[in-house]
């Protein structure tokens, strides 16, 4: 059995070993990619070494303005995390604390929206938004991701606010708090690694959506994630080709760092909405 | 947040050298916004119709990389916010035949001598001139003249050529595959379809309608010419565009390809190609002896969208600054210029010596789309062995029917 | 909470998800009951095209051109279709007839070899591919995302140097987190003509692979993908679950004699059963959606997606009323998908009463 065990063990580390350098790779190799010339790049075989040159990130982030996109992503990521986060709360809240059914039926339809392919919604917006004429503009753009996003974030939230025992807020009631104040006097200050979780997978569809963020905003208004389909469609030069792998590396460093700095609320995160869910 | 962007856009422009000619003649005040493909001409133009800003007169030129998508979005809109929109034989006829674009005819009366407006450069459809066109472009053939050398080959003048050079090439070991193609299932692969098509004779459409009839022997015989070529390309020649042909060209793996002019020059840039200097240019094969050159020519142009509320005459002006004499004889290189003081340079001769031949243009008829994307979706089926060529043919003109049917083309 | 207060509180989410969620799937619905184009009549016109510098063709055609009311603007038709742009994203007719013509001609071979024909025709129609691979898709990730993850999480709960953890779900967050558009071009990149995979493969001496050659193998590459950025997900959950297990169960297992593979079996695997169902739950929705590797990968040839089709008729083809009546079809499966969860909800819901 001692030998049985043993065997368990390496034959577990053996896997781990070869996942961890798979789970990366592909972005090893990206990074390598970016910073190369194409003639290196593209080489047949592919080159583990070859000059460094910084030059289509110059070209990508200076001369095609990948900065505007990037500071589009700001205030996108902002607007979105801020709004959905306080709209979500006060639903969260509501949610873990009445004894309604309508709470449940309103959590299952929400389910369903949960799964909706975002292109359904698309192909309504697009018409819609061109008639009214709102389309390419940040509001626009940040109530639809703050909406698409609802669904996870009060299923996630409301597991949240379930954790904070509601003797909390009662005792504030009965000192003759009004819901409104005990809810933000008593139950936020205790909510905060809650919204920080939240808030990061609110950050996540903001960040990394495409689909919505590309049809409904033209070139300047685009975040970065939507502006790297301008270099996957178009059919230019391999140097401009690598420029989108330059666009790709970009995107992935602050993830990169989001990963570092918050992995244990995003573990976290997933946790709470597992155990919960 | 715009106007920082376009501060650095018009510092970035200053890179491409481009100079604008001495005196800008355009008279009068006001904002002109253009939008435009993002190609090195455009950006020689975009920068050419900048250095006549001042004055009380605003330029602001947006390049963009999705012009397909973004210019009949822009369109559409009920007031377009463009004075100016750069157009392709493609898109101006889906553009002319959704009522979307005006005639210039009095515009160009009125600057014909001023500007020298060449007639070639006019695109009539009846007798309104709904686009100015200032560049072509065209697929033809681009070979490693030092391997045909090296084997005795002669220049392929036909397919027929071409496959008989590709089976003596088979045995050079510097190469992986004698061929590739832009034969990327859609769009390219369609293009490719048509190229062969129309230099067979093929007919897309019966005259005077809309009823399809690429479905026959002449499509039939395209399809299976496409698959003998495909034979001595890379196994993965389905996924390849033009983008990844370039590449394998540059990388020394391939001999002959069918690529577009505009992607000539760059064979020479040794930060991208390991074969400068080695590649040379000539008309496209034709598919038979004595046949046309298998190509269709393409341009490009600026149009003036129907819904602008801007100053037509203001706009006009600046269209010509920006496609000037001046502008093409200081920027030879850049492209295929349709001007008369164009002097083509070597990268032009492979479009040169197609269009000498007679090659086609690419067909301006507001179905033809249609029956592009219905053939791009459906005769990889034929190449990949699912299907047989006429099974592949029919299941496009169905495809074709349909659209041309939700489009209001058919009853 | 009083229902007053708990409608106040939970006014503006409700709102937002009403106005652009619900709301739209009406307008889409309605949308697909029409069709819309611009009025054309069949004229001569003469195009004139420069084809090379001073040289010119002509070229004399009838073509459709647009129909002008009196103020010089094209005539838009609006027309009601009913169901008309539904049963042409079905193609509806087109099989019909391929079955018809089967059940005729074919007398000679068998009966399988004509239902496999007839599954061919079907699936030659692009909605019935989009959701064959769709649910092949989803059905092949699904085990081996929930296999992998286990193991994973096993291992990584069994590994006792916490630094290796720690860079192990680090590692392992990536491709999770990874905007999927990049992570799909991340994995392309290395799939390429000569790339760095074939070459490694021939390195090996494995001979030369091409990976973007046939349905087969970019269906294999998306589906590995698929495998690739979903298991983190699996794997997290599982570890937390595998922190919960009751050490006394373990014990008392391991008192009896129990071997690791009958802990697992008896003990651990029970415990994660409630796990496994909402990791379950969560990939078949996700991979219901699967959109960026088909835009990156696929082409209409090899492998399509019910989402990249939708998209696909709205972006390239831009046609509104027919990418509503796909996107109609592609809802109809969501709530298809979604009874076992609906039930599964409501009977928690009513044990909880």
């Amino acid at each position: 059995m001692a030998i049985n065990a043993k065997t368990w063990r390496l034959s577990g580390t053996a896997l781990l070993t070869v996942w961890a350098p798979l789970a990366a790779f592909p972005f090893l190799w990206m990074f390598l990619m970016s910073m190369r010339s194409p003639v290196d790049a593209f080489a047949f075989p592919p080159k583990l070494f070859a000059d460094i040159t910084f030059e289509h990130f110059y070209t990508v982030w200076i001369v095609d303005g990948f900065w505007v996109n990037a500071l589009n992503t700001v205030v996108v990521t902002v607007g979105v995390m801020a709004v959905s986060l306080t709209i979500g709360c006060l639903a969260g809240y509501a949610l873990s604390r009445y004894r309604g059914s309508v709470g449940f039926w309103l959590l299952l339809v929400a389910l369903i929206f949960r799964a909706m392919p975002h292109v359904v919604l698309l192909t309504a917006y697009k018409p819609a938004f061109f008639e009214l004429g709102i389309w390419n503009r940040y509001e626009t753009l940040i109530i639809v991701l703050v909406a698409i996003n609802q669904p996870f974030t009060i299923w996630m939230l409301r597991s949240f606010f379930a954790n904070i025992p509601s003797e909390l807020d009662e005792a504030a009631l009965v000192d003759g708090c009004s819901r409104i104040k005990a809810f933000i006097k008593v139950i936020m200050p205790v909510m905060w690694p809650g919204v920080i979780t939240t808030g990061l997978f609110s950050f996540l569809l903001a960040y990394n959506d495409f689909l919505i963020t590309s049809q409904l905003m033209d070139g300047d208004h685009m975040t970065m994630t939507a502006a790297l389909g301008n270099y996957i469609y178009s059919d230019d030069n391999l140097t401009k080709v690598l420029e989108g792998v330059a666009g790709a590396v970009s995107v992935t460093i602050p993830l990169i760092f989001l990963v570092l700095f918050f992995q244990k609320q995003l573990v976290g995160g997933l946790v709470q909405g597992a155990v919960k869910g | 947040m715009s106007i920082l962007k376009k501060a650095v856009m018009g510092s970035t422009l200053m890179l491409v050298p481009a100079f604008a000619s001495a005196a800008c003649m355009v008279k009068g005040t006001g904002e002109v916004n253009v939008i435009s493909n993002s190609f090195p001409s455009a950006e020689v133009a975009a920068n050419a119709a900048k250095a006549c800003e001042g004055n009380g007169l605003t330029i602001k030129w947006k390049l963009t990389r999705e012009s397909e998508t973004e210019i009949p979005q822009a369109l559409s809109a009920s007031v377009t916010p463009y004075e100016l929109t750069m157009v392709t034989n493609e898109s101006a006829t889906q553009l002319q035949a959704a009522g979307k674009l005006q005639a210039m005819n009095d515009l160009v009366e009125k600057y014909r001598e001023q500007y020298q407006i060449d007639d070639s450069m006019l695109i009539r459809f009846g007798n309104d001139i709904m686009a100015i066109a200032f560049q072509v472009n065209a697929q033809n053939l681009f070979f490693r003249k030092d391997l045909l050398e090296k084997y005795g080959l002669e220049t392929p003048e036909t397919y027929e050529d071409v496959l008989a050079a590709a089976k003596v090439l088979k045995q050079e070991e510097s190469i992986e595959f004698p061929l590739a193609g832009t034969y990327k299932s859609g769009w390219n692969l369609a293009q490719e379809f048509v190229n062969l098509y129309l230099a067979a004779g093929g007919e897309f459409f019966k005259p005077g309608s809309v009823e399809p009839t690429f479905n026959n022997e002449t499509g039939v015989k395209t399809l299976q010419l496409l698959k003998e070529l495909s034979g001595y390309m890379s196994p993965n020649f389905l996924a390849l565009d033009t983008t990844a042909v370039m590449q394998q060209f540059q990388q020394g793996k391939i001999a002959m390809a069918n690529l577009w002019a505009s992607r000539a020059a760059k064979m020479d840039d040794a930060k991208e190609s390991k074969v400068v200097g080695m590649i040379d240019f000539a008309a496209a094969p034709a598919t038979y002896q004595g046949g046309k050159p298998a190509t269709t020519l393409w341009w490009d142009g600026f149009a003036m969208p129907k819904s602008m509320d801007g100053d037509r005459d203001l706009a006009f002006q600046v269209m010509m600054e920006s496609i000037s004499r001046d502008v093409v004889e200081n920027n030879q290189g850049v492209t295929t210029w349709l001007r008369s003081n164009y002097k083509p340079t070597r990268y032009a001769a492979g479009v040169a010596a197609s269009a000498r031949g007679g090659a086609a243009a690419y067909p301006m008829i507001p179905q033809m789309t249609l029956a592009h994307s219905a053939l791009g979706n459906n005769i990889g089926d034929f190449l990949i062995g699912k299907e047989s060529a006429a099974e592949a043919l029919a299941d496009a003109e169905t495809a074709y029917r349909t659209a041309a049917k939700e489009a209001g083309y058919l009853k | 909470m009083k229902f007053k207060t708990f409608a106040l509180f939970v006014g503006p989410s409700v709102l937002a998800m009403l106005a652009l969620i619900a709301l739209p799937l009406v307008g889409v619905t309605y949308i697909s009951l029409y069709s819309s184009s611009v009025k054309t009549e069949i004229v001569e016109v003469k195009t004139q095209v420069p084809v090379f510098a001073g040289v010119v063709q002509e070229v004399v055609t009838k073509v459709p051109q647009p129909v002008l009311d009196e103020n010089g603007n094209p005539v838009k038709s609006w027309d009601y279709v009913g169901l008309g742009n539904i049963e042409s994203v079905l193609a509806t007719d087109q099989i019909a007839d391929a079955i018809a013509s089967d059940n005729t001609v074919d007398e000679s071979v068998g009966t399988i070899d004509n239902l496999i024909n007839m599954y061919y025709e079907i699936v030659d129609v692009d909605f019935w591919a989009a959701l064959e691979f769709t649910l092949l898709y989803t059905l092949i990730t699904l085990p081996a995302v929930l296999a992998l993850g286990f193991l994973l999480a096993m291992s990584v709960h069994r590994a006792a140097n916490k630094h290796f953890k720690g860079s192990l779900i680090f590692a392992t967050l990536l491709p999770m987190i990874v905007t999927p558009l990049v992570g799909s071009l991340s994995i392309y990149w290395l799939f390429l003509d000569n790339g760095v995979m074939s070459s490694l493969l021939q390195m090996l001496g494995l001979g030369k692979v091409y990976f973007l050659k046939d349905a087969f193998s970019i269906r294999s590459l998306i589906i590995l993908y698929g495998i690739w950025s979903t298991t983190p997900f699996a794997f997290i959950i599982f570890y937390a679950g595998l922190q919960t297990v009751a050490q006394d169960s373990l014990e008392a297992a391991n008192l009896d004699g129990a071997t690791p593979w009958q802990q697992t079996r008896y003990v651990i695997l029970p415990h994660l059963a409630p796990l496994m169902i909402f990791v379950s739950m969560i990939h078949v929705m996700d991979a219901y959606r699967i959109f960026e590797p088909v835009l990156v990968f696929g082409s209409n040839l090899f492998a399509n997606s019910l989402q990249y089709l939708t998209y696909h008729t709205l972006y390239f083809e831009d046609n509104f009323n027919k990418a509503a009546a796909s996107a109609v079809l592609t809802v109809i499966g969501v709530a298809i998908l979604l009874i076992p969860a609906v039930i599964r909800n409501w009977r928690e819901h009513k044990r909880g009463h």
